[in-house]
């Protein structure tokens, strides 16, 4: 006898649906599962037997087959176990309503279901098929159900056993999401004195310009590049899609659901490649993904290798990065914003002889400042020395503005520029042409930008980002022409 | 061999230092050599990092001439950086050297190349070194060849101002600019009428704004734009848009992330 139900297996960052078809023919029991499968769900025979069998129900004693359709796609993960299992009730005759139904779910032994990556894009999946309902475990209801789909949560197989066979209720009502987890969100008010960086910091949330902070260790540098996600704006609908979905199938938000505020992440310099781009036939989002919408904070930027180094350049270019594997090409979307620190010298002084004084070599200091490359460094708008706040500069407490106040500014900056621009563009992402749209000078600021060019020795790449820079500090003061003072600033903020 | 012109008459002094230098020494040798250029000195150095380019840059900044003596062949540039320092010292003063074409940068020649250079001089200011370094070396040659020997003092927490505190103890002419090295080589600059401006109080422009005081920050020291701002206790934006344009206008000069006052230029040397 044959069943079938439906299920949905991960593709990269989309999902397929796949059809699981269960055949029950004469012979010695042999439980065999087909269509390019991998060690995970050949090994889903051995949860599927014993969660039948421990949920009071009986494993058929004939020839079982299973079949993943479409044959030919490469499947992975353990989400199919709960497709299968009810496939293979449905085959040894028990009346189950299936019709038109899905099923993601990974089972224990002890008939429990249990969380699986990639609920969100499978549910989406399915769900534009029509696929209704889909049943998916209880700890990735939230987020499954954030895309729109009409998904049942379900704790247990037998629990869904009864539900399909019309005795019993599984719940309908999608249980609420827990709130997302309480990150360590650094508040700027926290953060004493450091002016000029918290400038910067809001400068660069209000154009989404990548920002490089130096200065000597204990400077504050690394708490400054977390604070930035806290001056971001929260993700509209889209882009919460998104960020959700690559965060779903990472597998990072068991019972939670819509991710609403930009994401933070921050590998260590001793990531790989793969750590940063995704692993596993780029079926795994690595860290440039997971920081998509949000920020990427790289501590120590010159200790990173130089292969990650350099694969930074095109996300930080395009937005995206395409990578080629034996299994495909892949677009991956890594449209983060870099916050990234250094140290000026390698043993981290601050090149003031006396203070920790330096027994490098001049050559050994130059070798270590150009392992940031031209061009990586080219794509970083704003560079900054930051030094440690001394007792006197601390003009009291808590003097400064939070986060929020800084953050509705750096939210009218960008209203301003989703109101010139088109969607999605910010100012850091102009193209020259562009630039040259949307850059109205004031007559005192086009008498001093050749001048300050050439005072600043800048050429090209770099004459573009002074332009960027300014765009966005009078897009914060809310002036439609720039000034002759946002040029000014711009141009402190370029590093030397 | 020479290239460029060595004038035989003219009065020459050496300013050698550490290459491993401060951003306060390089500030020194380069205002030292800028008003001794302007007075019609010739400012003899090694073309090294540091302290000597920051003298022949100084040199040549105060529209003078600037010998420097290299311690390679003369068809070898070291360090290779200074390549475009080495034609704007050769277009208007002279590089020299005592070896032989294809002589590359060795270690044992280095000594040699002090000699000459103390040898050239009238005086050798030091203003920057460590004990047992290449500076110290030509303070010993010059001492040796009866060549007035001065040094520059620095902090005594600094280990690149070692060597000149050693030579200060030692009873060497304390130098702190360039009139007081005119004064210890007796030296009339060719009667010409120069005057001095390097107290920074006297140059104080008067803006009528914030950079006014952030000039006045700027003066007690070094510091990065966030110190400045602190100091100043003024908006941020308001302070950066003043650093900038008086970095625009050359007050202000930035080096590894630290703001720091320009000093005053030579007020104009009258040349008649």
């Amino acid at each position: 006898m044959i069943a079938s139900t439906r299920t949905a297996c991960l593709d990269g960052f989309t999902a397929v649906p796949v059809d699981v078809q269960v055949d029950l023919g004469a012979g010695l029991p042999v439980f065999s599962i087909v269509g390019l499968t991998d060690r995970a769900i050949q090994e889903a025979r051995e949860r599927v037997r014993s969660a039948i069998r421990n949920s009071g129900l009986a494993f058929p004693q004939h020839r079982l087959t299973v079949n993943l359709a479409p044959a030919r796609t490469r499947k992975e993960g353990t989400a199919f176990d709960l497709a299968i299992a009810v496939a293979i009730l449905r085959a040894t005759g028990l009346e189950l309503a299936v019709e038109g139904a899905g099923f993601v779910g990974e089972l224990g032994l002890d008939g429990g279901v249990r969380a699986i990556r990639g609920a969100l894009p499978m549910c989406r999946r399915l769900s534009e098929l029509g696929v209704t309902p889909i049943f998916v475990p209880l700890e990735n209801a939230a987020e499954a159900s954030a895309c729109g789909a009409d998904v049942v949560a379900v704790d247990r197989l037998g629990n869904l056993v009864e539900h399909l066979a019309g005795r019993g209720r599984l719940s309908l009502q999608v249980p609420a999401a827990i709130p997302r987890r309480e990150r360590a969100d650094i508040d700027i008010a926290d953060i004493q004195g450091q002016a000029v960086p918290k400038r910067a910091l809001e400068i660069a949330a209000a154009g989404g310009h990548h920002l490089l902070l130096t200065g000597p260790p204990g400077a504050g540098k690394s708490m400054l590049a977390r604070a930035l996600v806290g001056l971001l704006p929260d993700l509209d609908h889209a882009q919460a899609m998104e960020v959700t979905a690559i965060h779903s199938i990472a597998g990072m938000l068991p019972g939670e659901g819509l991710v609403r505020r930009p994401p933070l992440r921050s590998p260590h310099h001793t990531v790989s490649t793969a750590g940063l781009l995704g692993g596993r036939h780029v079926g795994f989002p690595g860290e440039l993904c997971l920081a998509h919408r949000g920020v990427l904070v790289l501590d120590e930027l010159p200790e990173f290798n130089r292969a990650c180094l350099e694969s930074l350049r095109e996300p930080l270019e395009e937005g995206h990065v395409r990578l080629g594997r034996a299994s495909g090409t892949r677009t991956l979307p890594t449209s983060f914003l870099l916050a990234a620190t250094a140290n000026r010298w390698p043993w981290g002084g601050t090149g003031v002889a006396g203070e920790g004084d330096c027994t490098c070599a001049p050559d050994v200091v130059n070798r270590y400042q150009k392992r940031i490359s031209g061009p990586l460094r080219d794509r970083i708008d704003l560079v900054l020395e930051v030094r440690p706040v001394t007792l006197e500069q601390l003009p009291g407490r808590q003097e400064g503005e939070t986060s929020a106040e800084v953050g509705a500014r750096v939210a009218a900056a960008r209203a301003i520029q989703a109101a010139r621009q088109p969607p999605g563009v910010l100012n850091a992402n102009l193209t020259p042409a562009q630039l040259g749209e949307v850059c109205d000078l004031e007559p005192e600021a086009r008498t001093l930008v050749p001048r300050l060019a050439e005072n600043h020795g800048l050429t090209g790449r770099g004459f573009h980002g002074l332009f960027r820079l300014a765009r966005t500090i009078a897009d914060l003061e809310g002036r439609l022409r720039i000034s002759e003072k946002d040029f000014l600033e711009a141009g402190e903020f370029r590093g030397a | 061999m020479v290239r460029g012109t060595l004038a035989a008459d003219a009065a020459m002094v050496a300013i050698v230092g550490a290459r491993r230098s401060t951003a306060y020494g390089e500030e020194v040798a380069h205002d030292m050599a800028m008003h001794l250029a302007a007075a019609g000195v010739v400012v003899v150095s090694g073309m090294a990092r540091g302290i000597d380019a920051a003298a022949h840059r100084g040199a040549l900044d105060g529209g003078g001439r600037t010998v420097a003596v290299m311690g390679t062949g003369p068809d070898t540039i070291y360090p290779p950086e200074h390549r475009r320092l080495a034609e704007r010292i050769a277009s208007s003063g002279a590089l020299v050297s005592q070896f032989p074409v294809g002589m590359g940068p060795l270690r044992h020649n280095f000594p040699t190349r002090n000699q000459t250079i103390s040898g050239l001089s009238l005086g050798v200011v030091v203003v920057e070194a460590r004990r047992q370094s290449g500076a110290m070396l030509t303070a010993g040659a010059a001492a040796d060849q009866g060549r007035t020997v001065m040094a520059v003092p620095g902090s005594v927490f600094n280990p690149a101002s070692r060597g000149c505190h050693d030579l200060l103890r030692q009873q060497v002419i304390l130098v702190t600019g360039a009139a007081e090295v005119l004064e210890a080589l007796t030296f009339d600059p060719l009667s010409r009428q120069v005057r001095f401006d390097d107290d920074p109080k006297e140059d104080a422009v008067g803006f009528g704004d914030a950079r006014d005081r952030v000039l006045a920050v700027l003066r007690t020291g070094s510091m990065t734009l966030d110190e400045v701002v602190a100091a100043v206790g003024a908006p941020a934006p308001e302070v950066v848009t003043a650093v900038a344009r008086l970095r625009l206008d050359g007050h202000v000069r930035l080096r590894d992330g630290a703001y720091g006052v320009v000093a005053g230029r030579p007020a104009q040397s009258l040349k008649e």
